[in-house]
């Protein structure tokens, strides 16, 4: 998935995306040891990169559709094979949907206890900005992503979703309430918006899944 | 041309009593303390002033790098005027540091990393860009008295950021005036101002007036185009933004207030009587919609407000407005303001960000029986606006008592739980039930503990 105007270093994504890439950042922050990102799109990668720069990058050889942000000088980011290296986390941002073969390897890459935090679409998704305007139709669904990860190994043993029925409820009411003339009430349920915007059950736009291996 | 900080210092230091002024150093003294355990690094080596930020629009809990933002505004500003005022060479030290964070963090393209505060770890911030630039012209203009001669760095890296940014992508020549961003036909009053006084300062420094003549002033017709006459009750106030050409009215007397001194630098420089005039109207706004507590609402609207929550580290801010225009002969009573402010300050030596973040959605201004969680975090960001104030005040010729900070531990409420917020001088923290639920580890550039009922933007 490319995305318009990644290389403008004031592009900045919807909340969404800001919420998931957060995520992955204090888990791999927090992670005591070496953290890689498997090359997914530039996109999702320059914003892990972005906020975790230690991270190391793992490529697989695959052609990589755009170019890193070079704005934020992560072109210098050495990519490297994961031979023989071991990792205490690694993240998985928004992978292809026929991209299930880069959990091939990573069992064996990560240490006793290392995790995998894996950013993937939810039904939802569609409502995203960001999917809408790339119109990209191949970035793995959280469905894909679970079948990827049991059949790699792997067992789901957390999730988040965000950006679920009920924010989207109160969007559209604040909306309402700011087309029908009462300001003060939209800007109240905008932050009623903003409140509940992880959906801790139910369909999401975006799942954040945390898996180990099994 | 006037550089009105300068003017306006000597007259406030003979206005503050002595065991104001004594409350004041050691007020400054305790949040210097605190802005010291506040300093983090990235992870690769550059340092800042980080930690979590709270604030109308979005939260920034998660990210706790260095913020290179409006804080350095204020951040600089603050030690500057303390080193003018002491004497003491430390205080320019911790401003040239400040610099030298600015420096080291701006990207090829003129911008800063991380500078979009609430919304971090962005860049392309606004006003924060502005600001932060604003503080290394004032870092220059100091260092260039004092025949310092690394002030061309400084001003170097601000009259970068300014050109490539603000003129090149922001300046819209249709609307004469900034964007709020590049792709987006936009006015935010308060954002323009503050790109406004950055020009000044710039045009200071590099003899151009052109900047001002051509940039600065009319961007500042096209703010005061939009202030409000009538009814009453508005009078004075200045909308929020301008979209997409349809003006979106919701007045915030906080951000009006940061209108204010570019309004008096374009009365100073051309003498033209309309902005003093449009910065007096501002203020009686402010000063219609302040409490009996000294606290202001947060927005007025057309019909109706929402009053929370309620800033008090802010307030530094309207209080350096009210401060600027006294020399002119207008004088406002910020006394309650200025109470709140200093009342606000926490065992830790930060300054309590706001009251009322957990009535942000009802809107029940009713005695809460627990603060938010919100309330409890303070940010560097606001309380670098308190700093610079209340530098200021400090007596002129007398060094800053030893500091006296501790611990902050506090009840509060998340989500309706009952909750502890805690602060040290090397870990921020928030337990519900004893179970950690955010925890930030100070001098890292991200918590270490999020949990879900704490990713709240």
């Amino acid at each position: 998935m490319t995305m318009p105007r990644l290389m403008d270093p004031t592009y900045r994504p919807g909340l969404a995306y800001q919420h998931a890439f957060d995520w992955l950042a204090v888990h791999l922050g927090a992670t005591k040891g070496p953290v890689a990102c498997l090359q997914t799109d530039p996109f999702p990668v320059t914003e892990l990169l972005r906020r975790v720069p230690r991270a190391a990058l793992i490529a697989d050889g695959s052609p990589v559709a755009g170019e890193f942000d070079t704005c934020l000088d992560l072109r210098a980011q050495p990519r490297r094979d994961l031979g023989g290296a071991t990792f205490a986390a690694v993240a998985w941002p928004e992978p292809r949907a026929a991209r299930g073969d880069q959990l091939a390897r990573l069992p064996d890459a990560l240490v006793r206890g290392g995790r995998l935090y894996a950013v993937v679409g939810g039904p939802l998704a569609r409502f995203l900005h960001e999917r809408r305007v790339a119109g990209a139709r191949d970035v793995m669904a959280a469905v894909g992503a679970r079948q990827a990860l049991a059949g790699h190994g792997f067992r789901v043993v957390d999730r988040i979703g965000i950006h679920g029925l009920r924010a989207i409820a109160w969007y559209q009411i604040s909306a309402l309430a700011g087309r029908i003339g009462f300001a003060a009430w939209q800007d109240r349920l905008h932050f009623a918006m903003r409140r509940d915007f992880l959906a801790p059950s139910g369909p999401a736009a975006l799942v954040c899944l945390t898996a180990e291996v099994a | 041309m006037v550089v009105l900080e300068q003017a306006t210092e000597a007259v406030v230091s003979e206005r503050v009593p002595d065991a104001q002024a004594a409350r004041v150093a050691q007020a400054l003294a305790d949040l210097d303390a605190w802005l010291e355990t506040m300093r983090v690094t990235d992870g690769v080596g550059r340092s800042g002033y980080g930690g979590p930020v709270v604030h109308w629009w979005q939260s920034c809990l998660s990210y706790t790098g260095p913020g290179l933002d409006w804080r350095y505004d204020g951040i600089i500003r603050g030690y500057l005027t303390l080193w003018e005022r002491t004497g003491q060479r430390r205080w320019l030290a911790k401003a040239r540091r400040a610099g030298d964070d600015l420096v080291a963090g701006q990207l090829p393209s003129g911008n800063f990393r991380a500078s979009c505060f609430e919304f971090n770890p962005y860049s392309g911030g606004t006003p924060h860009e502005a600001a932060a630039s604003l503080g290394l012209l004032d870092l220059a203009r100091g260092l260039r008295a004092e025949s310092g001669g690394d002030w061309r760095t400084y001003a170097g890296a601000a009259e970068t950021n300014l050109r490539r940014y603000a003129l090149a992508r922001l300046w819209d020549q249709e609307a004469r005036s900034f964007r709020d961003a590049p792709d987006v036909p936009s006015l935010v009053p308060n954002k323009v101002c503050a790109m406004a006084e950055a020009l000044f300062a710039l045009a200071e420094v590099r003899n151009d007036e052109q900047l001002i003549e051509r940039y600065a002033l009319p961007a500042l017709d096209a703010v005061l185009a939009l202030q409000i006459h009538r009814p009453r009750h508005l009078a004075g106030a200045i909308p929020q933004d301008v979209l997409r050409g349809r003006v979106r009215h919701k007045y915030f007397p906080y951000y009006i207030a940061r209108c204010i001194p570019a309004f008096l630098l374009a009365h100073e420089h051309t003498g033209h009587r309309h902005y003093l005039d449009g910065a007096v109207e501002a203020v009686c706004f402010i000063r219609r919609h302040l409490d009996e507590d000294g606290l202001l609402p947060q927005v007025v609207y057309p019909r109706g407000v929402n009053r929370r929550p309620q800033w008090i580290a802010p307030l530094g801010d309207v209080l350096r407005a009210g401060t600027l225009l006294r020399p002119y002969g207008f004088e406002i009573d910020l006394r309650a303001a200025q109470a709140a402010l200093l009342e606000g300050q926490l065992p830790s030596g930060a300054i309590a960000t706001a009251r009322g973040f957990g009535a942000q959605v009802s809107q029940n201004t009713g005695p809460a029986p627990l603060p938010d969680f919100r309330d409890c975090i303070p940010v560097v960001g606001w309380c670098a606006m308190a700093f610079r104030h209340l530098a200021g005040q400090v007596p002129v010729g007398r060094p800053l008592p030893v500091s006296a900070v501790g611990h902050d531990h506090t009840p509060c409420l998340i989500r309706r739980s009952r909750a502890t917020w805690t602060e040290t001088q090397t870990e921020m923290n928030l337990a519900v039930d004893g179970r950690v639920v955010y925890r930030w580890q100070k001098g890292e550039p991200w918590a270490d503990v999020v949990e879900p009922e704490v990713m709240w933007k």
